[in-house]
């Protein structure tokens, strides 16, 4: 077995033991689930919404979501499926809800840009962010949904099939699209 | 194989994501088509172009202060779902009243929906509101997600997006094609493309 999957099954029996604390009352646990997964969920969360201050506050909202139905928990999926599963809702359902407001905050902040030499190069790279930033959020959902998954959580399609509960074919057919449409949305930023 | 099938495969071989036999059928294609080789730059253009976007970082505080943040909010929203039974009965009540709504939406829905003249099964459930350019809603061929989604559910969708590379008897790999048979009747589907077809021509 090779050290990569050695390191994945042990932290899969450390999320499981922790998540059996938990279920046996030790509250402590769910604080070291959360450190666990934190940084994952929000950069998911950042990159579903497009938007920090959203992402900031949604990201605490999808483990305090997870807090209340962990005890439910029947670890049929694993619990980073599960918990991917609850981080995913939320943002299709802010989106879904707040879309408009997302896109007048596009404007103003969005993703930042990295201080250089050259406002010139500034300025470009901030139209390229928002470029992306409204191509992603221009997506469909689940589209939106799936390829984030896969493109910036590296996530394997089974795996995004799993917590989208979807079958594999449906999540590569997908994944297949939003690529199409944000390959012709993002066409003017290609030399 | 079709380009259209090859076509499709390119973002999984760009991701270095296909069988090595796959890989190999696509890279035979690609040396003998510049139509595909196009479409793979175009491809790599666009990851290239989403690998320039600049990344993020809270600061410090925000992460020092997240598990008390998450603990809080969590203990808040625990105390305000503790909801006097009055309102309960309000609520209850609100629901019933959404649902039975839903319900009449639903039928009016499904009235509107045309049956498909079909010697084998109806199908309703993939087909568009009377009066529509049957050509206009196979997504496979038009791409207009937003007209799609006003006339299909997102699992009828799933399922066309599905059907559009099974009815091109693409093989992803064995295990994928195996779960796509479990969702979908592909006779069914085939039967209805043909039918499709056939209104267009007429």
């Amino acid at each position: 077995m090779s050290n990569k999957s050695e390191n994945q099954k042990m932290n899969e029996e450390t999320v499981r033991e922790l998540v059996r604390r938990f279920k046996h009352g030790e509250e402590k646990a769910y604080n070291e689930l959360v450190n666990l997964y934190k940084q994952r969920i929000f950069n998911l969360v950042l990159k579903m919404v497009r938007n920090r201050e959203d992402a900031m506050d949604l990201a605490q909202e999808a483990f305090v979501k997870a807090y209340h139905s962990l005890k439910d928990f029947r670890e049929e999926a694993s619990f980073s499926t599960w918990l991917y599963r609850i981080a995913v809702n939320l943002c299709l359902n802010f989106t879904q809800r707040d879309k408009f407001r997302s896109f007048i905050l596009l404007e103003e902040m969005t993703q930042p840009v990295l201080s250089s030499d050259s406002p010139l190069k500034d300025l470009e790279q901030k139209e390229l962010n928002q470029a992306i930033d409204r191509a992603v959020l221009d997506l469909p959902g689940k589209q939106r949904a799936v390829f984030i998954l896969r493109h910036y959580q590296e996530l394997p399609h089974a795996e995004i099939a799993k917590i989208l509960d979807k079958s594999e074919g449906t999540i590569k057919a997908n994944y297949f699209q939003a690529v199409k449409k944000l390959r012709k949305s993002l066409a003017g930023f290609m030399e | 194989m079709r380009c259209k099938n090859i076509q499709i495969k390119l973002v999984d071989y760009h991701e270095n994501s296909l069988s090595p036999e796959e890989r190999n059928l696509i890279q035979s294609h690609l040396e003998v088509c510049s139509s595909c080789q196009k479409e793979l730059q175009k491809i790599i253009s666009a990851f290239k172009i989403l690998s320039k976007e600049s990344s993020y970082e809270p600061d410090e505080a925000y992460w020092i202060n997240f598990v008390p943040g998450v603990r809080s909010k969590s203990e808040k929203s625990r105390s305000s779902t503790l909801v006097p039974i009055p309102k309960l009965k309000i609520a209850g009540g609100i629901v019933s009243l959404a649902l039975v709504l839903l319900f009449g939406i639903f039928l009016f829905k499904a009235d509107q929906r045309v049956m498909f003249k079909s010697s084998e099964e109806p199908y309703s459930y993939l087909l568009p509101t009377e009066g529509e350019k049957i050509d206009q809603l196979f997504y496979a061929e038009t791409g207009d997600e937003s007209l799609v989604s006003k006339l299909f559910s997102e699992t009828d969708r799933d399922k066309l997006a599905l059907a559009e590379i099974e009815l091109e008897k693409y093989n992803w790999d064995k295990g994928g094609k195996e779960e796509a048979l479990e969702e979908l009747d592909l006779k069914q589907l085939e039967n209805l493309k043909k039918d499709l077809e056939k209104t267009k021509i007429q």
